[in-house]
């Protein structure tokens, strides 16, 4: 009797916590509102099954997401451009996964990774950037690699529900609760942040954050080889998948602020060694050739804004006709 | 742990079975050398690697040890000492050996206390293996209480205090000396609440089962000595040194020369058992030197049975004033615990000693705390809950007996949860005592 009591209280307690628990969340909690950017997703995957082939599928992280111009692709180029960028934290694993499912015969995929996304172990993903991608589209759960899942089984749920808790609090003692606000549908919201694409619009127009200092290199000071290799071996297999399939797979470099890149060219040089002896994907520029003014910058490394994206975009375009042509 | 076990489980019933003084010595040292030789490998090896290199080097000879990659057994510090224990106690006549070796090994290896304690005695563990235990719902009530605390404990105050105590330690050379002492008087509190933290969430586990976990922690910060502290930290650790390393040199019947030998011998190899390196040793010493006032100090001592700082509300001024100096001593011992060298040691010591009277230096704390508002956070809710555990030292944990109405304890336990829920998640820290 003394542990069906017990039982009962733990059940009648624990019940009473998921009902506060979900009177906070429903009152205060929408991922969208926390992590607009991440609502990309849904648009990105929508515009991936929508686009007739040949497809440019752009990915990397949020250097892709904020500074491709894909309407641009679309203009010049024979593909129907489809921007998958997001965030780097992710890591290449998942980044992979979610477009290796859906590549088709003529489909051009460009890997526009950022330098640390190869020199960071792919199983390291953040898993908050995971939690946000999964809270807007549930689906992309089946993109997680095993490391993935015991980032999140490990503290990933646990410290996501302490993340959302504190947001949520944090909402209630500032503005009243969903309920009782004007609302916008998610698809109102979806069609000002972002394009059919998959670009964020809100970068093209914005004025800069950045200063000089706030651009840290993208480069590390020292390359660790086993992890590079590591990283390069997905890659290979991706290219592997995506040729079996008749898609075609190419490596470009992303922005970076030319001070920095002038600081580090010796780094940069034997990151773009490494990856020609041992990358079996084709390079189709070089460090250098992204290497843009600092002025071009939004706030950090990575990500341009205004008339840095339409340079950006160019160059690539440029290295992509230079391919198309050698190929 | 197997290898451990099984040598000191068979050990054990050779030892029942021996009558021969000599052969029974020999038994035993058997099981000291096994036992003490794998924790030395483990954790000791490249220490006196290190250390014979340096001493060699001093007197002029280069030598260039081999130092091995050695992964620690998580919990390897702690069954050794419990397996340890029970081969003592049958050498001593004062356990019977069991003749189950599962239940020996259920002994060893319990899980809610196998990885950080308490250490556990054979005679006060191994009985309640061996009988039948029903389920006590009293008891699992309390031990859920005290397992909510520990997490609480844990999670919302040891965890968000490493936050503050880390970057300040990382670069001692860079802090000013306020913040030193801010950090410093953090992580006195960081390791009491990241390891009695643990201890309660052992013992409330253990409960669960119907089973009795030695108390560990009973309110040390209260103390109005550093002999008093060493009665309430840690307690099944410093029992242990006591019954197996202060009393067989001779204890405090040896002469006063030899009393102040077997205390810093008893402290110093204390010291070492937290970790392979000088600065524990030290530790250790500091500690040791710090009770001999009270070892030979005639009044009677304050044992843990009675309530830390008195039974007042208010403490009076000469207790509070004991408790002040009591912390502050610990908390210049907890430096050397901390730091990550003797000099980083001795060069945070220096700066706390001269720049604490400096009004300018205090600049750069209220900076640090002010860009950052969650440890502004932390240092209230620290605050808050040592006035909770005075408020409730007369009880084994703070949530203990709870003469409550059912709303007001569920508005507690909802209270709790809450916070280490939305404050216990901001970091991802592992138990500090696991690498022992």
């Amino acid at each position: 009797m003394g542990i069906k009591r017990l039982l009962g209280d733990i059940g009648c307690f624990s019940a009473m916590q998921v009902v506060l628990v979900g009177a906070l969340l429903w009152g205060y909690y929408r991922p969208e509102l926390k992590s607009p950017m991440y609502q990309g997703t849904v648009v990105k995957h929508d515009r991936l099954a929508r686009a007739e082939s040949p497809r440019a599928i752009v990915i990397g992280g949020s250097s892709v997401l904020l500074g491709i111009e894909s309407e641009r692709i679309a203009e010049v180029t024979p593909y129907a451009p489809v921007n998958m960028g997001l965030v780097a934290g992710s890591r290449i694993d998942y980044i992979l996964n979610e477009v290796r499912p859906t590549v088709r015969s003529g489909d051009l995929v460009i890997l526009a990774l950022e330098y640390h996304s190869m020199i960071v172990p792919s199983s390291a993903a953040e898993h908050e950037v995971l939690m946000s991608i999964v809270e807007q589209r549930w689906q992309n759960a089946q993109f997680f690699s095993w490391a993935h899942w015991r980032t999140l089984l490990d503290r990933g749920i646990q410290n996501h529900l302490g993340t959302t808790l504190r947001y949520s609090l944090e909402q209630l003692t500032k503005r009243p609760p969903l309920f009782l606000r004007p609302s916008r549908s998610n698809s109102k919201r979806q069609t000002e942040r972002f394009n059919e694409y998959g670009d964020v619009l809100l970068f093209r127009t914005s004025p800069p954050k950045n200063d000089e200092t706030s651009l840290q290199s993208p480069l590390p000071d020292v390359i660790d080889r086993e992890v590079m290799d590591a990283n390069i071996a997905i890659l290979n297999r991706f290219f592997e998948d995506c040729q079996k399939k008749g898609g075609e797979v190419v490596y470009t470099y992303p922005p970076i602020p030319i001070s920095r890149y002038t600081d580090q060219e010796a780094i940069a040089q034997e990151f773009h060694q490494i990856l020609q002896e041992s990358l079996k994907i084709p390079i189709i520029n070089t460090p250098q050739s992204m290497a843009l003014d600092s002025k071009h910058f939004f706030d950090n490394r990575y990500h341009l804004y205004g008339q840095g994206i339409r340079k950006r975009t160019n160059r690539l375009i440029r290295a992509i006709e230079k391919y198309e042509q050698t190929k | 742990m197997a290898a451990s076990s099984l040598v000191d489980f068979f050990l054990g019933l050779k030892l029942s079975q021996t009558e021969s003084e000599s052969r029974r010595r020999t038994l035993l040292s058997l099981s000291l050398v096994a036992n003490l030789g794998l924790l030395g490998f483990f954790k000791y090896f490249n220490f006196f690697a290190d250390s014979l290199q340096s001493a060699a080097e001093v007197v002029g000879i280069q030598l260039s040890p081999s130092t091995l990659n050695i992964i620690l057994p998580v919990g390897i510090s702690f069954y050794t000492f419990q397996t340890l224990s029970y081969t003592i106690d049958i050498y001593r006549r004062t356990l019977t050996p069991t003749r189950s070796l599962l239940d020996y090994l259920t002994f060893v290896s319990f899980f809610p206390q196998l990885v950080a304690g308490p250490i556990e005695r054979a005679s006060h563990l191994l009985p309640q293996f061996l009988s039948p235990r029903q389920f006590n719902e009293a008891a699992a009530r309390d031990g859920l209480r005290q397992m909510l605390a520990g997490f609480f404990k844990k999670m919302v105050l040891a965890d968000n205090l490493a936050l503050i105590v880390d970057p300040v330690y990382a670069t001692p050379d860079k802090q000013p000396g306020p913040t030193l002492m801010l950090a410093t008087v953090c992580f006195a509190f960081q390791i009491y609440y990241d390891f009695s933290g643990y201890s309660d969430i052992a013992i409330g586990t253990a409960n669960l089962f119907g089973v009795r976990l030695m108390r560990n922690f009973a309110y040390p910060y209260f103390s109005q000595s550093v002999a008093e502290f060493w009665r309430r930290w840690h307690i099944s650790l410093s029992t242990w040194f006591r019954d197996y390393v202060y009393i067989p040199l001779g204890g405090s019947r040896a002469s006063a020369i030899g009393r102040v030998r077997n205390i810093l011998i008893t402290f110093i190899t204390s010291g070492f058992w937290h970790g392979a390196a000088w600065t524990f040793g030290i530790w250790g010493g500091l500690n040791g030197v710090m009770i001999l006032p009270e070892t030979f100090a005639a009044r009677s001592r304050r044992t843990v049975s009675q309530i830390p700082g008195g039974e007042c509300l208010l403490p009076r001024p000469a207790v509070l004033g004991r408790m002040v100096v009591t912390f502050a001593a610990i908390c210049v011992t907890w430096i050397f615990f901390r730091a990550t060298s003797l000099g980083d040691a001795l060069l945070i010591l220096r700066k706390i000693v001269t720049e604490v009277t400096l009004v300018s230096r205090y600049q750069p704390l209220l900076d640090f705390l002010s860009a950052k508002p969650e440890h502004l956070q932390t240092l209230v809710i620290l605050v808050g809950f040592v006035g909770i555990e005075w408020m409730r030292r007369n009880h084994d944990h703070v949530l203990a007996k709870l003469t409550l109405g059912r709303g007001a304890r569920w508005a507690i336990y909802t209270g709790a949860v809450w916070a280490i829920a939305t404050f216990g998640t901001r970091t991802s820290g592992s138990f500090i005592y696991f690498q022992f």
